[in-house]
Order: structure tokens, then C-alpha cells, then sequence
């Protein structure tokens, strides 16, 4: 299996450098038959917001805040709840906003301050979703868990207690439990965050490198690190069970197919698909890579659940790249 | 967002901007001991307690223009006159060399490394000053203690941040274009392979976890050929930094360097263009003092210097060159581009430009 170069959908500002710097989710749109993407890209204060539909892209703008824009956005991302309502979470040094899914309307706003003079600014990362429920993280440590109503309402319910260190991504098993992790690379699993506080299972980072990203797949547990690193995990006990040496540089995203595709982009301008370990195949596969000549890859996703297409994002570049399965 | 961006910017731009002054007064034949005033003059206002007490407080730096406006004084503070076409590509070249050692640094460690390089550099331009000498000893060592305690993820974090402040900024550069550093389109060209990152494994190999601890490893074939690190580099006021980034680029035989400008991006019009009091206190303490009449002189950084200040020429589009020509061909496509710049304006910079081009090629 293999790719080839597909469609590039052009912003129209510049990819910051911001690990994770892509969302991307399909849309249905009546109209159109043909597949349907929709991107979110950071531009320092501003996500940019794509549509793809029929081969036409139409984008639009969205500041974090149009009176204060000195903040930087962390992260953009839709998340789709149980009721079916879809809403856009920005995460910043400012605070967390839930927004309309086109970002044109705000639906909640969690600010974040940080004490003045403080050399370590505050800031939410990390946004996952359990039914209606959203999870954010954040660089103290605990991960905020908001429910969001078939109505807009969002309402805090809880924090989560366990990390010590700034959270660098959060992501569920599609089901009740919340995986997260940290910049000592210590990854935690929360049994059913919508229903109680505690946490089931902690694999403890060994220090110093942190575990940027992770992502599910059945019984697994993937975590992509600062080293390049990336790191199988049983989802049940913590034991480690396969370690990719993948990348030469700093892993920026981490993306899992429902078909047990793993994609990781890094700062060595590297893109790789991955077949995970399964009942008929327990060994994992690189699949394909492909170096983006002089491009710092910030964000990556498939485009849809069989990995049929990913796209990726690279830091001062006005374009979404993407590739898709060649026949 | 990073609190700490300021003295990694602060010392690896003013670094920059003494190596480009130090190699001018030098091709210039500007008679050492003025010369040397003119360095020692800036590295005391840049060292001076008052304005590191200033750069090591923890504050946001928004913008370039904050930052120029620092380095517009401290140019100004000795007794070397530029005007102001030369202080902007003086400054545009220091931020293209800065973006260059950020975004080819390995990790965030190696952005610090970067900079005390660029402080040891310094510490051999004044070492005929053991007062200057001591200043950027401390220097250095308030820097180590600032930063030493920071994680890896804290260091890549104020990488990301000066990226960011970058973002957008590509403009040519004759040296970087010269040995392939730097694309026609303004594209730094990031090397691939190599050197890892202290402690980092070369890719390639996939190991199967026993319950025992012990592994099975099947490779794979790697995108990329890597060597290991030669070490972590000190931090330490004297040491081995094991980067080269950060060090100084413009040789006594170095042709004067050129910048041009690239096809502009769209960029939205928010507050990171510009902060209403950002970096206040240090512009104050700044502020150029004035000097005995008669004392100073004029510096031509680029042959193509006017004594009139010159009415900004607007932006030119870019030639869609192929990127994959490099060297003489591809200097000829600039100079054509510039040359038609001259036809249209008037102005008499072409000749001149074209011999520094000519000059950077042999």
C-alpha cells in the first residue's frame, strides 16, 4: 500500500509552529455526493478554516479574540458530541473558547490568568471528546472536563488530578476512558472522567521527555515522544510492548486511523503511515513515508476513518498538503 | 507564548549585528581604534547592568518592530551614523540569520547554544577591554543560570515562540543564497540527517518488549542517515558549545552582504505588528546619549548606501524561479530581478549590487 501526492488546499495565512497545528473532519454536506473535508490550521491568533467540498474550497477566519489578539491558540478542534451537536474548542494562553463548528459564534468562554511576572505563562491544551463531554488540558496539570448541552450550554464539571507537568495532548478510546499525557512523558488513563475523578492506570514518564501526542486503537495505547520515539503501550496494565525509533526529530502529531492506521509527522520533515499490531498481523509496518524537502511538519490527520487520505501542515507554509491511497 | 524569549533574541541579533558592523569597519579600512570604540561602545550599552537586569525580566516580546527600535538605539549609541535604508536591511539581515540558527537548531537546547556562541564571539571582539570582557562574562552566566533548570519541553516551547515571531520573515539573503542555505523563494533549505539531537537514537530500528525487559528489533529502512550527537554543549560561561550555529559568518573576506525582498504572504493586521509600550523600559535605558560634536562618523554597510535617506522602494514580485537551480544561474536570475527594479525607479543601485553579487559568487 502506498501513497501519492494529492490535493493542496492553499490558507490564507502561514501554519505557525505549534505541535498538532491541524484538525480535520468530515462534514456531510447534502449537496455534494463527493467527499467532504473540512481543515482547521493555527496562524499565531487566527485559525484559518477550510472547506473542501467537490474539488471548491471556501475558508474563512476566525481571531481567538478580535479585541485582544495577543494570545497564541495551542490548539483548534472540532469536537462532535453523543447529541450530535459539533462545536470547535480553541485552546490559548488567554483560555479555553467553545465555539460554533465554522468558529462564527462563541459558545463559552474559560479564561486563563497568569500571575504577573511569572516567567511560566499558563495555557489549555489537549482537547478530547467522551460523549458530551469535553476534556481539556492544561500546563498546571489537571484536565478541565466541561459538558457541553444539545443547546450550547457549557458547563464545568469537573478537574482531573494526577499530572504534575504541563499536559501536552489528551485523546479517548472512542468509548469512556481518557488517556493523558505530559511534558515528563508520563502518560495517564482515566477509567470514565464523566462519571468520577479517578484515574486507572498511570505509566510514569522518565523525566525529561515529553510525550507529545497520543492516540488509541483497540487495546492500545500509542504515545509519540520528543525524541522520536513512538511508544505501544497495552491500554490496560501500561506495559510497554513495542518501541518505534520513527523519527530523528521532535514527534509533533500522532494520528489513528479506525482502521489501526498510524500516521506521526515530525520535525524532521517527516511523514509516515504505520500499520499497528492486530490479531493477524501482531507487527507493526511502516507503510509509507515521505520527506517534505525543507518543511518543519507541524500537524497531520486522515481525512477519513479507512486512512484512505491524510493531510499535513509544515510551520511558515501557506498549504495544506495531502496524500491519498494509491489504487 | 515564552517569557524568556528576550535574551536568546536580544544577544543572538545584537551578536549579529556587531559581526556585520565589525566586518564593515574592517573592509572599510575605518582606522582600529575607531573601530574598536564603536564595538566597545555598543557592547557596554548592551551589557551595562541596568539593561540585563532589563532582558533577563519575564516579559513577552510581541514583535520585530519592538525589537528594532532597541537595536536602532544601540546602533546609534556609538559613534558610527547610519541611515536609515542601511539600518533596515542591518536589521533584516540579523533577523534572516537568527531564523536561520532557530529553525535548523536540533532542539531548544541548541537555541541557547546558539546564543552563547554568539556572546563568545563578542568576548573575542572586545578582549582588549577586561572591563567589556567581564561584562559579557556575567552576561553569559546569568544567561546559563536563567535558562539551565528549563526541560526539554520548556526549551522547545521558547524555540516554537521565536519561530513564531519569525513567521512570515523570508527574505534573500546573498551569503545564505551562496552556499545553498537558502532557496530562491527565500526558503531556508534544512539539512536532513546528520547529527541528532543530544541523547536521540537514529531511526530505524522497530524492538518488541519481552515481559523481562529484554527486546526483539527488526529495522526498517530510515528516511535518512543520522550520526550520533558529539554532546550536549555547555552552558557554562567558557565551554564547548559543540553547535556552529550562532557563530560568525562574516569572514574579514566576506563580500557585503545583500538582502532582497521576496513575494509578500498575506498577513492579517493584529497586535502582534505592533504593542503600545511592549519592551518600554529597555528602549529607555537604550536611548542614545549624545556625544562630543565632531565625533562621530558614517558607516556604508551596502554599496548601494545613499547619504539621503531614500524613499522606501515597494515590494517587487517574485520571479517563479526553479528552486532547484542553485549558485551562479541563480544569482543572475536575482540580479535580473533587481536590475528591473533600477529600470523602472531610476536608481542607480543596480551597478553596484551587481558587483556585490558578482563578488559573492567567485
Amino acid at each position: 500500500m502506498a501513497y501519492i501526492k494529492g490535493p493542496t488546499t492553499e490558507l490564507k495565512y502561514s501554519v505557525s509552529p505549534i505541535p498538532g497545528n491541524l484538525d480535520a473532519a468530515s462534514f456531510s454536506v447534502a449537496s455534494s455526493s463527493d467527499g467532504n473535508v473540512a481543515y482547521v490550521v493555527i496562524h499565531k491568533n487566527i485559525v484559518n478554516i477550510a472547506f473542501v467540498s467537490g474539488g471548491v474550497c471556501t475558508q474563512e477566519q476566525a481571531p481567538f479574540d478580535a479585541k485582544n489578539s495577543f494570545t497564541t491558540i495551542t490548539q483548534a478542534k472540532w469536537c462532535f458530541l453523543r447529541s450530535g451537536r459539533k462545536v470547535l474548542v480553541l485552546t490559548s494562553h488567554s483560555g479555553i473558547k467553545f465555539m460554533a463548528w465554522n468558529g462564527s459564534s462563541l459558545l463559552h468562554y474559560d479564561p486563563i490568568e497568569t500571575p504577573a511576572d511569572s516567567y511560566d505563562q499558563r495555557y489549555a491544551k489537549g482537547v478530547a471528546t467522551i460523549n458530551d463531554t469535553v476534556c481539556v488540558g492544561t500546563s498546571d496539570g489537571p484536565i478541565k472536563v466541561f459538558n457541553v448541552g444539545a443547546d450550547g450550554s457549557v458547563v464545568f464539571v469537573r478537574q482531573l488530578q494526577g499530572h504534575t507537568a504541563p499536559i501536552c495532548d489528551v485523546c479517548t478510546d472512542g468509548g469512556r476512558r481518557l488517556a493523558s499525557s505530559d511534558e515528563r512523558g508520563t502518560i495517564i488513563v482515566w477509567s470514565n472522567p464523566v462519571m468520577n475523578a479517578e484515574s486507572e492506570m498511570v505509566i510514569t514518564g522518565k523525566g525529561d521527555t515529553p510525550c507529545t501526542c497520543l492516540g488509541f486503537w483497540q487495546n492500545m495505547l500509542i504515545g509519540g515522544f520528543g525524541n522520536g520515539k513512538i511508544c505501544i503501550y497495552n491500554s490496560e496494565n501500561g506495559r510497554t510492548m513495542v518501541e518505534i525509533l520513527a523519527h530523528g526529530r521532535w514527534i509533533n502529531s500522532l494520528d489513528v486511523s479506525e482502521n489501526g492506521m498510524l500516521l506521526s509527522v515530525a520535525e524532521d520533515c517527516v511523514a509516515s503511515v504505520w500499520s499497528l499490531p492486530r490479531k493477524e498481523d501482531p507487527k507493526v509496518h511502516l507503510v509509507f513515508s515521505v520527506t517534505m524537502t525543507d518543511h518543519i511538519l507541524c500537524g497531520g490527520k486522515f481525512c477519513d476513518p479507512q486512512a484512505k487520505q491524510f493531510a499535513i501542515t509544515a510551520y511558515d507554509v501557506n498549504d495544506i498538503m495531502s496524500f491519498v491511497k494509491a489504487n | 507564548m515564552s517569557m524568556r524569549s528576550l535574551p536568546v533574541l536580544f544577544f543572538s541579533l545584537g551578536g549579529e549585528m556587531l559581526y556585520i558592523l565589525d566586518q564593515r569597519l574592517k573592509a572599510q579600512k575605518i582606522p582600529p581604534d575607531r573601530a574598536l570604540k564603536v564595538i566597545l561602545d555598543i557592547v557596554g550599552r548592551m551589557l551595562e547592568d541596568k539593561c540585563l537586569k532589563e532582558i533577563f525580566r519575564a516579559q513577552q516580546v510581541f514583535s520585530k518592530r519592538a525589537l528594532k527600535n532597541i537595536f536602532e538605539q544601540l546602533a546609534q549609541s556609538s559613534i558610527m551614523k547610519l541611515n536609515r535604508t542601511a539600518m533596515d536591511k542591518l536589521y533584516d539581515l540579523m533577523i534572516m540569520a537568527v531564523k536561520y540558527q532557530v529553525l535548523v537548531s536540533k532542539s531548544g537546547r541548541e537555541v541557547l547554544l546558539a546564543t552563547l556562541n554568539h556572546l563568545d564571539t563578542i568576548r573575542g571582539f572586545v578582549a582588549l577591554s577586561p572591563p567589556h570582557v567581564a561584562m559579557v562574562d556575567k552576561a553569559c552566566l546569568t544567561f546559563k543560570d536563567f535558562f539551565e533548570s528549563q526541560s526539554s519541553a520548556q526549551l522547545m516551547h521558547l524555540r516554537h515562540y521565536l519561530l513564531l515571531l519569525f513567521q512570515d520573515t523570508n527574505k534573500r539573503v546573498s551569503i545564505f543564497l551562496k552556499n545553498n542555505s537558502q532557496l530562491p523563494s527565500g526558503r531556508f533549505v534544512l539539512p536532513v540527517g546528520g547529527p541528532l539531537p543530544y541523547t536521540g537514537e537514529a531511526p530505524g530500528a522497530i524492538r518488541y518488549l519481552n515481559r523481562g525487559g529484554s527486546y526483539t528489533e527488526e529495522s526498517f529502512i530510515g528516511a535518512h542517515c543520522y550520526e550520533l550527537a558529539e554532546g550536549a554543549g555547555s552552558l557554562d560561561v567558557h565551554g564547548d558549545r559543540v553547535t556552529k550555529l550562532g557563530c560568525n559568518m562574516y569572514g574579514a573576506d566576506t563580500a557585503e552582504s545583500s538582502i532582497t525582498e521576496t513575494a509578500s504572504k498575506q498577513m492579517p493586521v493584529d497586535g502582534y505588528s505592533f504593542v503600545k509600550d511592549e519592551l518600554n523600559l529597555l528602549q529607555r535605558l537604550l536611548m542614545p546619549r549624545p556625544l562630543p560634536d565632531g565625533n562621530t562618523f558614517k558607516l556604508k554597510l551596502f554599496l548601494d548606501d545613499q547619504d539621503e535617506e531614500l524613499e522606501r522602494l515597494p515590494s517587487q514580485d517574485v520571479l517563479q524561479l526553479n528552486p532547484t537551480v542553485r549558485g551562479k544561474a541563480q544569482l543572475q536570475m536575482i540580479m535580473n530581478d533587481l536590475l528591473s527594479v533600477e529600470t523602472e525607479h531610476g536608481a542607480s543601485m543596480g551597478d553596484d549590487l551587481l558587483d556585490l553579487l558578482d563578488s559573492a559568487t567567485q
